[in-house]
């Protein structure tokens, strides 16, 4: 492979591991008397209706550009344990290297994903819950000459779990909550040519596949509040966090490039902690979410970020007509007697 | 970014003001006695709030003492000015000890949730 092969590779991953990252396909669910928030850094284990409008990202990337992110994402079940999301991210970039080799602004979107997320297994009583999901990010649905979007289609394999320890003894615990999300990535092309040198050496750009994996630790205030201990009002309805999600590439890689960033074979990924409140202003059911994206290393970030989301829960606010599910009854989402 | 996080810290300050208990099912937002508190007794009654209605006629409220003796209880029945209000009338009135409330509401669109709590009487 040519050096300028390997440049290209190595900005394909770079790529891929900014891309790969967990998107937002928001909804909360409510196992037993658990509620889990749509979480940003990764997605929640359950499915349901809702409207994120928008999800909002701020980064500093390494390459001393700053990121403005909008996502867009609209949630809906299909039956009461199979659902859909679509959405879509509008980028604006500052100080960053435009194709000309200038430095200034771009603005553009990425391509559209869908996907379709399913709930294996569910127990109330142990507010215990097991999903997965396949999304597809459409190539050639997005701003591809402005550096945005790829040429070509990604497929996404997810799996998801959730538990509330709301079933221990100690009542210091029963506030707890972990999630957790693993993703493979990978390309529908792995390697393109993307031209020939002045020397006959033919370049290729590699996209490898990616490993993406986080968690949530939650202590809900709504729970302490409902079961163990009565809070002040504003405080019965927030649930605070810590989150982390982390993207390996695992294959197709390409040779190390010295010097690039991310490098070829880096991880990247960013934690921090998070805050998300419910509330309702009439008839408007709706989730203010905010976390902090401090980068793990150079390659994923020169300085923390942050993530927010306005997510408007449409299954409360509208239970007999648009959020509910297309076929069959509503979830049955609380114990079921004692 | 400093404008987003004002903004953010805006929306943050301003959100108590505008919003109320949240989820169109029936959890408990607080009670009388409180959920976890000590108060003082006699305790004659328990007041319930949830974020919904509550359909009392498919909702139930029990009281066991520390002993786990259960304290005579009426059915549960709404506040009559507030559907997410649900009364139980004891038996007979509280005195020290600490007791265990266990609940089941069904909320006016049909999700059961269930729930204990601890309070005590000094």
């Amino acid at each position: 492979m040519s050096h300028k092969a390997s440049l290209a590779c190595a900005g394909a991953i770079a790529a891929a591991a900014t891309l790969a990252g967990i998107s937002p396909a928001l909804s909360h669910t409510i196992v037993g008397n658990r509620v889990f928030p749509a979480t940003l850094d990764i997605d929640d284990p359950g499915v349901n209706d809702e409207f994120a409008v928008p999800t909002f990202a701020y980064l500093a990337n390494p390459d001393n550009s700053n990121e403005y992110d909008f996502n867009f994402d609209y949630a809906k079940t299909i039956t009461a344990d199979l659902g859909f999301s679509i959405g879509n991210t509008f980028t604006h970039l500052t100080d960053t290297v435009k194709p000309d080799g200038t430095i200034g602004t771009l603005n553009g979107w990425h391509n559209i994903e869908t996907q379709l997320k399913y709930q294996l297994y569910v127990n109330p009583e142990h507010e215990f819950i097991v999903s997965t999901a396949v999304s597809v990010e459409w190539g050639h649905t997005g701003d591809v000459g402005a550096g945005f979007a790829d040429p070509f289609t990604s497929i996404t394999a997810k799996g998801y779990v959730g538990k509330g320890f709301g079933d221990v003894e100690a009542d210091w615990a029963k506030p707890i909550a972990v999630t957790g999300e693993i993703d493979y990535t990978w390309s529908t092309h792995p390697i393109d040519v993307t031209g020939v040198d002045q020397f006959g050496n033919v370049l290729i750009s590699q996209t490898p596949t990616v490993l993406t994996y986080g968690a949530t630790l939650q202590y809900s205030l709504l729970y302490m509040n409902s079961f163990v201990h009565e809070v002040p009002e504003f405080f019965r309805q927030l649930v605070p966090d810590i989150e982390c999600v982390f993207s390996t590439p695992v294959s197709n890689i390409g040779p190390s490039v010295p010097g690039s960033i991310p490098g070829t074979h880096e991880t990247t990924g960013t934690w921090g902690p998070g805050l998300y409140y419910f509330g309702r202003l009439g008839p408007v059911v709706f989730q203010l979410g905010a976390v902090a994206q401090i980068p793990i290393n150079h390659a994923s970030g020169r300085h923390p970020g942050v993530v927010a989301v306005l997510d408007f829960l449409l299954d409360d606010m509208f239970p007999d007509s648009i959020g509910k599910p297309l076929f069959g009854p509503r979830q049955a989402r609380g114990n079921t007697g004692y | 970014m400093q404008r987003f996080l004002k903004l953010l810290l805006a929306a943050g300050l301003a959100a108590p003001l505008v919003a109320s208990p949240v989820f169109a099912h029936a959890f408990l937002d607080h009670a009388v006695p409180g959920v976890g508190l000590t108060v003082s007794g006699p305790v004659r009654e328990l007041r319930l709030w949830y974020t919904q209605g509550v359909v009392t006629a498919f909702s139930a409220v029990s009281v066991a003492s520390s002993t786990g003796g259960t304290i005579p209880a009426s059915r549960p029945v709404n506040d009559p000015s507030d559907q997410q209000i649900v009364i139980v009338r004891l038996g007979r009135a509280l005195g020290p000890g600490t007791y265990t409330v266990t609940w089941r509401a069904l909320s006016v669109d049909t999700h059961t949730t269930t729930g204990t709590f601890h309070f005590t009487v000094t």
